[in-house]
């Protein structure tokens, strides 16, 4: 399997004048592909600026991003969500913005239309917002619009920034069984910059803390329960996490649930 | 996303000329154009555009982004010097009238550079003030005229965020040729048009609401009160005026 490798990866911006900021400091480390990789820190961690350096839209002040074949990383197929989804709308309507890449890749217009019908039930889109202009659109459907507008022309690494600010359970759940469906069937790598330490711990396979423009850490969701590590980094232990602790100190015997549904289940069946 | 800084938008670091008050800033402004309208002596011009580079120079804002501005537009300049040289203006006419438009970009510079929207329209609002006779709400012109003075640079803004966009579904746009270049702009432009006019009304909602008073004084604001260094930034225009004054014979015919 392909890496990516941040080496000795350094940003930082308005250099030379009274406003120059160090965004990211001395970053390295490496990104497996095929898996769903959450960025986990607080604001100013220097979560979004990985994101734009991965989608090639800022170059590193100091270091190399490449793979770890070699190839030329900039070819890599990269889909990335801004965090304001509408900052991605520039089209009339929400078809001409899902058509907009395939056009540009020289796609034919009878596989455009089949990909735009596919992609809006994939995201859970009505057939009438396709003419509607984005940027009416409520945030839970223009997030769904800008998360089809980059899954419609197959990127294999896709690249997620917030997505689940402004979002209720129920749209999350959405979310996590999509993006699980494009990392197990379409094989891609996913890679999720977030402060929502619940959704990191639901559906994440790694886990990179940062913070304060420094990479902390890196391992699997069991580096979420660490309560004194997560507080270095601004953020707090999952609350499923700080549920199943607190009933195991009361004697309730229970596994380490992800999900709620599953947690509601064990608990029934260890109390009845 | 990293905002590009143009003619309009607002750089905050702290200087001398960042603690100017904007009532003042605004008043000097309109007498350096009724200067500029009036002058045509390469010599005042000189000292005129020396005191503005003294200026840029303790604005605290980086030479390289006054420069940039100045820069830009230097293919309408030559254009501009080539048609009045073309239609018989003399040379010398021909520099006056190129100095006339870049010390007005520098001065729009220093002034959008070092004043907050929210300044910038409590000045415009105070100053015009000065002439309200028919008691009109000024407000919403001061906010009027702060959002045109607002537009371009967040236009310029819009654009580089819808290149970026277009960028992550496969047009680079900064690696393309000129004319690709041309195409994109030409086929974004309407958008980023309407995104920004979408972006000035909420701005300028914004803007009223947190001006809004029910008592007929601002709530929540800033303002630089009147200094030694506004009295030296006033003085200096002043003596523009009354050098030209002097020039034009005004003070020999009233005295004689």
């Amino acid at each position: 399997m392909e890496k990516i490798e941040f080496n000795k990866v350094s940003l930082i911006i308005n250099k030379n004048t009274p406003l120059e900021k160090t965004i990211l400091k001395n970053i390295s480390f490496d990104i497996e592909s095929n898996k769903i990789i959450s960025i986990l820190g607080s604001s100013n961690s220097g979560k979004t600026a990985i994101l734009e350096l991965l989608s090639g839209l800022m170059n590193p002040t100091k270091g190399t991003i490449k793979l770890s074949s070699s190839k030329d990383f900039s070819k890599k197929n990269i889909g990335y969500l801004f965090k304001n989804p509408y900052d991605m709308f520039f089209c009339k309507t929400v078809y001409d913005e899902l058509a907009f890449a395939l056009y540009n890749f020289k796609y034919k217009k009878e596989e455009i239309d089949k990909r735009v019908n596919n992609v809006i039930k994939m995201v859970g889109l009505k057939e009438e917002c396709l003419k509607l202009c984005p940027l009416d659109l409520t945030l839970n459907d223009a997030k769904k619009v800008a998360l089809a507008s980059i899954i419609i022309y197959n990127p294999e690494v896709i690249l997620l920034d917030e997505i689940t600010i402004g979002l209720r359970k129920e749209e999350k759940d959405k979310i996590i069984r999509l993006l699980n469906l494009l990392k197990n069937k379409f094989k891609k790598t996913i890679i999720i910059a977030t402060k929502d330490v619940d959704f990191s711990y639901q559906i994440s396979d790694e886990v990179y803390l940062m913070n304060l423009t420094k990479f902390i850490k890196r391992g699997s969701t069991e580096i979420l329960r660490d309560k004194e590590l997560l507080k270095t980094c601004g953020l707090n232990v999952p609350k499923i996490v700080s549920f199943i602790e607190e009933a195991r100190e009361r004697g309730i015997k229970l596994e380490d649930y992800k999900d709620i549904k599953d947690l509601i289940k064990g608990v029934y069946r260890s109390v009845f | 996303m990293y905002s590009r800084t143009t003619l309009g938008n607002f750089y905050p670091v702290s200087s001398i000329i960042h603690k100017l008050n904007p009532i003042n800033k605004v008043f000097c402004l309109v007498l350096y154009l009724i200067f500029l309208i009036f002058n045509y002596s390469l010599k005042l011009h000189f000292i005129e555009v020396a005191f503005f580079v003294f200026i840029m120079m303790i604005s605290n804002v980086p030479f390289r982004f006054y420069f940039n501005i100045i820069f830009k537009p230097r293919y309408i300049l030559l254009f501009i010097i080539f048609v009045l040289l073309l239609s018989g203006v003399s040379l010398e006419m021909s520099v006056i009238i190129l100095i006339k438009i870049i010390t007005t970009i520098i001065i729009l510079c220093i002034l959008t550079f070092t004043t907050s929207p929210s300044e910038l329209m409590y000045g415009i609002e105070k100053f015009l003030n000065l002439f309200n006779i028919f008691n009109l709400r000024l407000s919403k012109l001061s906010n009027k005229i702060v959002n045109l003075i607002r537009f371009y640079p967040l236009f310029i803004s819009t654009e580089y965020q819808v290149l970026k966009a277009i960028e992550t579904r496969g047009v680079n746009y900064y690696k393309t040729n000129i004319l690709n270049k041309f195409l994109i702009r030409r086929k974004i432009f309407k958008s980023v048009f309407v995104i920004t006019k979408r972006k000035i009304n909420d701005i300028k909602n914004e803007a009223m609401f947190r001006m809004f008073s029910l008592k007929k004084f601002r709530t929540n604001f800033r303002v630089n009160k009147f200094s030694f260094y506004d009295l030296v930034y006033l003085i200096f225009h002043l003596f523009l005026i009354f050098t030209l004054l002097y020039e034009k014979g005004v003070f020999y015919a009233l005295f004689n």
